[in-house]
């Protein structure tokens, strides 16, 4: 497939709701990205519009240079396993890996190549004859990749795959993932509403709301550098607090004043800070608190103040978008 | 399957052609249709022969036959002497049974009783009859599920689900027309809508991405007795339906779930013809410009504030002000209003719908 371009891309369903919107963004050949966003944010008809089921309604669509045609649905190959992914239950491993292309009438030799081969690759060569009631959630997901890595797709789609296992399968799950990307090559496109997944995978990200891009970049750069107060909220939860503040020039420090507490402004933020026009107005502190000073059993409190080492970020009141 | 009278029947009729004694028991070694007496004494010989690897073999003076329906052991056959005769005759009356069976099939066929009860061509009794017949469960709660592709004669998308469900035999999973599979699904005790949920986003997923399908499914509500199948799947089809009209952003529609889409779709048209009239005074949404239907749905989606929609449509706060009192102009309506806001947006709702039913008319 190589890869894949987004010019001003938009997708808008016949109801009239506009699921994708001015949509810009470039993923190489090869490339293992990450698309995150909350619920309903548009990821997911990315990804559909990648595999050819569901036809772009504007802007240029261009797979490996070639513009996909505006309102039609394509076949591609790509190899994609969702969320609520099933094996055959009536059939072996082995037959679960063949089903496809013994629907598409391939020579049962070609079949038993393929599956063998691709079998060697996941690691699963002994699970061949088994079936999937006699496999454990993970051994079940390496099967539904390995399925759909039979027919040698250019790309991998994967949405919330490790969603469903357990929290300690899923590290395990994770690694050999990243390990399984080296060895096939292929561009993968991982796409999660987990924020916490998305950090995990450590990979390029790219954060979508209300289906547009709202900021794209390494993990590194969207925890400590977001645009605007939505990244820093999705990408920080749990444990991000905002809270309204009084930016106050001191005599020796900058401070910001909040209903509970106050805080010493770094000095080498005073500059942004007085450039954007802060001084003596309020604006929002967004600020991260971690989970050990919460009671193990319970969710995070509503209200929480700023820790020693917490992360701190002002926002413009009107806009959200990030001051410093 | 085959009553007893038939089997009597048959049995005689041959006996009288080839005059040689025959009886049929079933697997228990019970006697069904004979035409000498004491055939019960053979039972244990039945019994021992249908445990027995052999198809054929001789016992106490009998050609003992196996019959089978589609390798499963359905009865046994024992013909009176044990030279080629007895042999031949049998092997012609198991042969005999074997296509009657076949027949019979045809005729109570689990497929044709399932889409018949779908389509409602069955009479109450029938049903129960039948279903008893077939082994079919009366009192278990059941699902329809309607799964529709886009393209026609998908027998990809109809493998993908039968394989799915296929180590479930009592699900039922048929094609009633060219774009349109059905799975009849049955329920455990514990199961809900929730669940039914969860099986639609794994058909969806699977048909996606095995079948590379662009599929859209609806389900009706669970029943609780097999007579009332055919409504689940009459509601999974509207589900479908109403889906395709309000919902086409989604590809699960669930018929509990439809909203006030549901309303709109039980309409009359003469109804919503006067409802348009009243309210666009002969005119229709439809001729409003794109921008002010974009406007208008933007400002929808964001809770009728003002400043958002501005912001998110990349115009001017007092330009979306000037275009809801334009639209305040030419239909009366101020979208800022809720009462406003709800007969407009039911409006293009209905028009929505009219529009439907009438590229269905033509």
């Amino acid at each position: 497939m190589a890869d894949i371009s987004f010019r001003n891309v938009t997708k808008t369903f016949p109801n009239g709701k506009a699921a994708v919107k001015n949509f810009d963004l470039e993923i190489a050949d090869g490339e293992f990205l990450v698309l995150t966003g909350p619920s309903g944010s548009g990821k997911v008809t990315v990804l559909r519009m990648i595999a050819g089921m569901e036809p772009v309604s504007g802007g240029e669509l261009r797979i490996d240079g070639e513009l996909v045609e505006t309102g039609k649905i394509q076949k591609r190959n790509v190899g994609m396993i969702f969320q609520h992914f099933t094996l055959y239950p009536g059939m072996t491993v082995y037959d679960n890996m063949a089903f496809a292309m013994k629907l598409c009438q391939t020579p049962e030799e070609e079949i038993r190549r393929a599956v063998e081969e691709t079998a060697k690759l996941f690691r699963i060569e002994k699970l061949l004859s088994c079936y999937p009631r006699e496999l454990t959630e993970l051994q079940k997901q390496y099967v539904a990749m390995a399925r759909a890595q039979v027919h040698h797709p250019e790309a991998f789609l994967l949405l919330d795959l490790l969603g469903n296992l357990e929290f300690s399968a899923r590290a395990k799950a994770r690694n050999r993932l990243k390990e399984l990307y080296k060895e096939l090559g292929t561009t993968l496109i991982y796409v999660t509403d987990n924020a916490q997944e998305a950090v995990c995978m450590g990979a390029r990200t790219v954060v979508m709301h209300h289906g547009q891009i709202e900021q794209a970049g390494t993990v590194e750069e969207l925890l400590e550098s977001p645009c605007n107060l939505f990244v820093a909220q999705f990408m920080n939860e749990p444990g991000f607090y905002t809270s309204e503040v009084k930016i106050v020039k001191g005599h020796t420090a900058v401070e910001a004043l909040g209903d509970k507490f106050s805080l010493d402004v770094p000095a080498e933020w005073l500059p942004k800070l007085e450039r954007a026009g802060c001084i003596g107005r309020k604006v929002l502190m967004g600020y991260t608190v971690t989970s050990r000073n919460v009671p193990e059993d319970g969710d995070m409190p509503e209200e929480m103040i700023p820790e020693p080492d917490s992360k701190v970020f002002f926002f413009d009141k009107e806009t959200e978008k990030v001051i410093v | 399957m085959i009553s007893n009278q038939i089997l009597q029947n048959t049995i005689e009729g041959l006996k009288g052609i080839t005059r040689i004694e025959l009886c049929i028991c079933d697997t228990e070694g019970k006697v069904l249709a004979t035409t000498f007496p004491d055939a019960e004494e053979y039972e244990f010989s039945v019994l021992a022969f249908v445990e027995s690897p052999a198809d054929s073999q001789v016992i106490q003076g009998y050609q003992f036959f196996k019959v089978f329906d589609e390798h499963q052991l359905e009865y046994v056959l024992l013909a009176r002497g044990s030279g080629d005769d007895a042999y031949m005759v049998g092997k012609v009356v198991v042969f005999q049974i074997q296509n009657l069976l076949v027949a019979y099939k045809e005729r109570f066929d689990k497929d044709n009783f399932i889409k018949n009860l779908l389509l409602d061509n069955l009479l109450l009794v029938d049903i129960y009859n039948r279903a008893k017949k077939l082994h079919i469960d009366i009192n278990v709660r059941r699902v329809v599920f309607v799964i529709e592709t886009q393209t026609e004669n998908d027998t990809v998308a109809l493998e993908t689900v039968k394989s799915m469900f296929s180590a479930k035999s009592k699900d039922f999973i048929t094609a009633v027309d060219e774009k349109n599979i059905i799975l009849v699904k049955e329920l455990k005790s514990n199961e809900g809508y929730e669940d039914m949920d969860k099986v639609a986003k794994m058909i969806l997923d699977m048909l996606n991405t095995e079948a590379m399908a662009t599929v859209h499914v609806a389900y009706g509500t669970i029943v609780n007795e097999v007579k009332e199948v055919s409504r689940s799947y009459k509601e999974a089809k509207m589900a479908l339906d109403v889906g395709k009209i309000f919902y086409s952003d989604k590809n699960i529609v669930a018929y509990n779930n439809l909203g006030i889409g549901r309303l709109i779709y039980q309409l009359p048209l003469s109804l919503c013809r006067m409802f348009i009239k009243e309210i666009f005074d002969g005119k229709s949404p439809d001729d409003l410009d794109e921008e002010t239907l974009v406007t208008i749905n933007k400002f929808f989606e964001n809770n009728l504030n003002v400043s958002e929609t501005s912001r998110q449509l990349y115009i001017h706060r007092n330009t979306l002000v000037y275009r809801l009192d334009k639209l305040q102009k030419s239909t009366g309506l101020d979208l800022r209003v809720f009462e406003d806001a709800i007969t407009f947006k039911i409006a293009l709702m209905v028009v929505k719908y009219m529009n439907y039913i009438e590229t269905l008319d033509n």
